[in-house]
């Protein structure tokens, strides 16, 4: 692996897109990171700030040969999520910025007194012409966890975006399945108008699985979702190739195009984490390919 | 328009033989019948009732209650959004489209019968990209037309959907007459709890969380051979 610290010295200032430039200091981030592009076109963390349980890593080139995105991780020191905790975080990429962002390890969501619960907040933006692909590792919804996400992103017409999302509902080895409170998520994804583009609000409950709805649903109990925007794109071809692929590993999935934009929507179960993260994987690279961007590298972990 | 009896405006709204093309749907129940994940009366209650309760009661239901508030007070552009809302909130293709084919034809179908200048404007928003004109949204407009009130329109589009999905069942073979009545009286006691929660929900409330069954609905158009068309 090859991995290039940004040189702060080459930056040019014109090029980071005035929107971002000033750091939001109105509500309280726990992660906040700014994405902007310097002279020799690449991309690079113009402000960040960082505070319990954050950290940033410093930005990498994991490809040699694009040294035009930017691969961070977010890392966290705490031992997961817990009862009360409330955190931020925002993410914004400038005008023809691209970045890969993940994280090092699962985030566990640990036991919660009956009506409590984490909330994750993320608020995220995508200039012109600008690329995000944002795959976090699993979440894990521990026995009487409770967990609410929300993520706002504002998507420029010409902004892409790759977000993917694995729950697993429990740990499952020691035979702890669907036995957490509630899992909600909402993801609203916007013009920069303010108009809706298409919005995703899931809300799962342990008990429906352990009920009268396990018979159908219980073989393959880990769901993942992928959503991509990927302007000028033939999908139609991705969401072939995502079937076959899902088909040949023996796990159940499928996709669907999303509305009021050029995106698809994929829900994948299975009964272990690997193959999903491999399916994620496997659509990314494919992603890059069709739009003629450079393989996706190995992503150590 | 002259004033009929609402409980027989209710029957005529939320009968199998009214017209409005949304009994040609079976929301994935043919996919999962095919596949095998769905072989019993048992399963097609556990089928319905998370459909009722995590999608249809928590998302449709609420648009369709927003609407109807927005139309009894006249108010197009609260229509419009929950017409919008919806429509961006409804994930899946097949879904998108068969919503707006069966509000088309519930539309056409009420303004041929009704005489309702709020419904013949809102067809107008149709025809202009205006707003996309799901069957929901139509539904809780026609139950205004026609003087049901919001919880005898709730109850009416929920039955429908019921007695929709159970008639799918039967039509699909995993499901006798004397069992879909037992399931229908089930879903019964459950509408009533359904529309009540329904009631208490804004549009920006709406969720929904049916991942196998959106996997189904989305897998149906691969089906090599169909009844249904979702």
């Amino acid at each position: 692996m090859v991995a290039q610290l940004i040189d702060p010295a080459s930056v040019n200032p014109a090029s980071v897109n005035p929107a971002i430039a000033a750091p939001d200091q109105s509500s309280q981030k726990h992660l906040s990171l700014q994405i902007g592009l310097d002279q020799f076109n690449q991309s690079f963390v113009y402000r960040q700030y960082a505070t319990y349980p954050f950290r940033l890593s410093r930005s990498l080139r994991l490809d040699p040969t694009d040294t035009h995105r930017a691969y961070l991780y977010i890392m966290n020191s705490s031992p997961g999520l817990l009862a009360g905790d409330q955190f931020q975080i925002s993410v914004r990429l400038g005008d023809r910025t691209s970045l890969y962002l993940t994280d090092q390890s699962a985030t566990k969501v640990h036991q919660m007194p009956v009506a409590q619960f984490a909330r994750l907040h993320y608020d995220v933006e995508v200039g012109t012409d600008a690329s995000l692909e944002f795959l976090p590792e699993p979440i894990i919804l521990y026995r009487d966890a409770s967990l609410e996400q929300t993520m706002r992103v504002t998507l420029a017409p010409t902004g892409s975006l790759f977000l993917s999302e694995i729950i697993v509902p429990g740990r499952l080895a020691r035979g702890e399945c669907f036995q957490f409170q509630r899992y909600f998520n909402r993801l609203q994804v916007y013009t920069p108008a303010g108009a809706l583009v298409f919005t995703d609000a899931m809300q799962l409950k342990g008990q429906d699985r352990c009920g009268a709805y396990g018979s159908i649903f219980a073989p393959q109990p880990i769901l993942a979702n992928l959503i991509l925007v990927m302007p000028g794109v033939d999908l139609q071809s991705l969401a072939l190739d995502l079937e076959q692929f899902a088909q040949k590993q023996a796990f159940t999935a499928a996709s669907s195009a999303l509305p009021n934009c050029n995106g698809l929507l994929v829900r994948a179960m299975a009964s272990n984490v690997p193959v999903l993260k491999a399916y994620i994987s496997h659509a990314l690279t494919q992603i890059r390919h069709l739009s003629s961007q450079p393989a996706l590298p190995e992503i150590p972990k | 328009m002259v004033m009929v009896d609402s409980r027989l405006a209710l029957m005529q709204l939320s009968d199998s033989f009214f017209p409005s093309g949304s009994f040609t749907l079976s929301h994935g129940l043919e996919a999962m019948v095919q596949t095998d994940q769905i072989r019993s009366a048992q399963d097609v209650e556990a089928f319905l009732q998370l459909l009722l309760h995590n999608k249809v009661g928590c998302s449709d239901l609420i648009a369709l209650i927003h609407a109807y508030r927005a139309s009894a007070a006249n108010d197009l552009s609260e229509i419009r959004r929950a017409d919008q809302q919806l429509y961006a909130q409804t994930l899946i293709q097949a879904t998108r489209e068969a919503q707006c084919r069966s509000g088309q034809a519930l539309l056409l179908v009420a303004q041929s019968t009704w005489n309702d200048a709020q419904l013949v404007a809102f067809q107008e928003d149709i025809d202009t990209h205006d707003t996309p004109g799901l069957h929901p949204i139509v539904f809780a407009m026609v139950g205004r037309a026609v003087h049901l009130s919001e919880r005898d329109t709730s109850f009416a589009f929920l039955h429908s959907f019921v007695t929709g999905l159970v008639g799918a069942a039967i039509r699909l073979g995993v499901l006798g007459h004397l069992g879909a009545q037992s399931i229908l009286y089930k879903m019964a006691l459950e509408i009533e709890a359904i529309a009540t929660q329904a009631s208490a929900l804004s549009l920006e409330d709406m969720w929904s969380c049916t991942p196998a069954i959106d996997i189904a609905q989305m897998s149906h158009q691969r089906l090599v051979s169909k009844q249904f068309s979702t």
